[in-house]
């Protein structure tokens, strides 16, 4: 008979967990092999409970089954929003040091030194030649390079209008930005991006994505 | 000896007694020698069949945010994972219950026709019980104390992030500040002279700030907190600081702005950069 209700059990909780299969997650499978689980253990409860009605250990089973169909609905909901919550923080922190990155390299080490060069020079030189004079060798058709490092890879593009502005578009190759849909610069989708406009009269950037 | 007629308060090294310790011994040996190396090559290291199911499923979400965070994309859950969560759904909630209750009620029935022994047979279902007892007081223990802690566990994690949050968007603000201050630092009035200098000179050679933060353009106070200019002493340095709205690890900690105890970070804004540090952490 306990070969019986094993195979019973068996069935009812793997057939769910393979019917509610993600690829990319667990929980969907869990939750369906779970209610398969718990639909088993009432029926074993309702068994032994009709098997032998007054027995001590059908109410103590009968009250370790309710606490652990309970807690373990509860505790699954809350493990699964929980990680969830921290899958989506380690997305955001990668974020902000995307965009910590482009603002010190793009606006504090790229444009505001020629920002102050332009306003101190005697000649009176445009910013945008001011600014490929002064980053020579360093820009190459068009992009600055394109690792900060291994772990950080980007596309940094530089486009020159006239003489009177430069605007530098970064794009975090791996970063989630915050719409998932956003056309990046260089034809991915979704990913952080940071424009930077040096003019003579700013030096703007603002986060596109 | 016959096994059956045998009873359950056998005195130490009678035949029943030793049959039990062998079976024991025997099942144990078998576990250790055969069934756990063959697990161990078949599954991964971190894999295991009494892991509690959520424990796995979450840590598999947590995984592919890492992955995310190195690669852009997360991977498909792998199989050996799958199985893994399968086996232990299995053993923690039907083999172990099932187990228990059938063992339970046999014990019982046997009792009441006061029949039973110390045989083979009965200490391999006493293993059994005990093993399937444990099996069950590790998830209903595990889950009911779960459900009790993981709760102020998230609030903590909740908390903890909104501070480290705060810390980061407060040095944001610090830097667009700094960037604003560069611009009107260099940028003389003749770029249509709508822009004044940062500094003047005071009749008795004193620098000071023309403008307070506001003035430049530059937002004083946000939901992370408030950003406050050091009068100068020099017209090549500035000081900023900005204290935030949640509490750092010193209580007592005097904050610029005579609150007591929140974060607070100080920039040194030079012409030839930034320095900033956090003045009370957290």
């Amino acid at each position: 008979m306990i070969f019986l209700w094993l195979v019973g059990g068996t069935v009812l909780v793997v057939v769910p967990f393979f019917l509610w299969h993600d690829p990319y997650s667990l929980w969907p499978s869990l939750y369906a092999g779970g209610i398969g689980a718990a639909v088993y253990l009432i029926a074993l409860q309702f068994y032994f409970m009709r098997k032998s009605p007054k027995t001590g250990i059908n109410i103590l089973f009968g009250v370790v089954l309710a606490v652990l169909l309970v807690t373990s609905y509860s505790h699954w909901k809350t493990m699964d929003t929980m990680s969830a919550w921290q899958r989506t923080r380690i997305g955001l922190i990668r974020a902000v040091i995307a965009n910590g990155i482009f603002v010190s390299e793009d606006v504090c080490e790229r444009s505001v030194p020629v920002f102050a060069a332009f306003h101190k020079q005697q000649k009176k030189k445009g910013i945008a030649p001011l600014f490929a004079e002064f980053h020579a060798g360093k820009i190459n058709n068009g992009l600055f390079p394109t690792t900060y490092s291994e772990y950080n890879p980007t596309r940094r593009y530089v486009h020159y209008q006239s003489d009177t502005a430069v605007v530098l578009v970064s794009v975090d190759t791996v970063a989630q930005g915050l719409q998932s849909d956003y056309r990046n610069a260089d034809g991915s989708t979704g990913r952080v991006q940071v424009m930077t406009t040096l003019t003579s009269r700013e030096v703007r950037y603002e986060r596109n994505n | 000896m016959n096994e059956t007629t045998e009873t359950g308060t056998s005195p130490e090294f009678s035949a029943g007694y030793l049959q039990w310790i062998y079976s024991l011994t025997i099942i144990s040996l078998v576990f250790i020698f055969f069934v756990q190396p063959q697990l161990k090559q078949t599954m991964r290291p971190n894999a295991s069949l009494i892991a509690p199911p959520h424990i796995v499923a979450a840590g598999i979400v947590i995984e592919q945010g890492i992955q995310e965070f190195q690669t852009g994309r997360a991977e498909p859950v792998n199989s050996n994972a799958r199985y893994s969560v399968l086996a232990s759904l299995l053993i923690l909630f039907i083999f172990a219950p099932t187990i228990v209750l059938f063992i339970v009620h046999r014990q019982e029935k046997e009792e009441r026709a006061a029949i039973g022994g110390i045989g083979v047979k009965n200490s391999l279902s006493t293993f059994m019980l005990i093993i399937s007892l444990g099996l069950l007081a590790i998830i209903v223990v595990g889950t009911a104390a779960g459900t009790y802690i993981t709760p102020s566990v998230f609030d903590t994690m909740k908390k903890d992030n909104d501070i480290t949050y705060q810390r980061d968007m407060l040095v944001n603000e610090l830097v667009d500040a700094y960037i604003v201050i560069m611009q009107y630092y260099y940028q003389t009035e003749k770029f249509g002279g709508k822009n004044p200098n940062l500094f003047e000179k005071t009749s008795n050679g004193a620098v000071r700030t023309v403008h307070s933060l506001s003035k430049l353009g530059i937002k004083e106070e946000s939901k992370n907190g408030k950003l406050y200019l050091e009068p100068v002493s020099s017209d090549t340095l500035l000081i900023l600081y900005a204290v935030g709205t949640k509490p750092g690890s010193g209580e007592l900690f005097k904050n610029y702005n005579s609150d007591i105890g929140k974060i607070q970070f100080t920039m040194t804004v030079r012409t030839a950069g930034i320095f900033h540090e956090i003045q009370n952490n957290n």
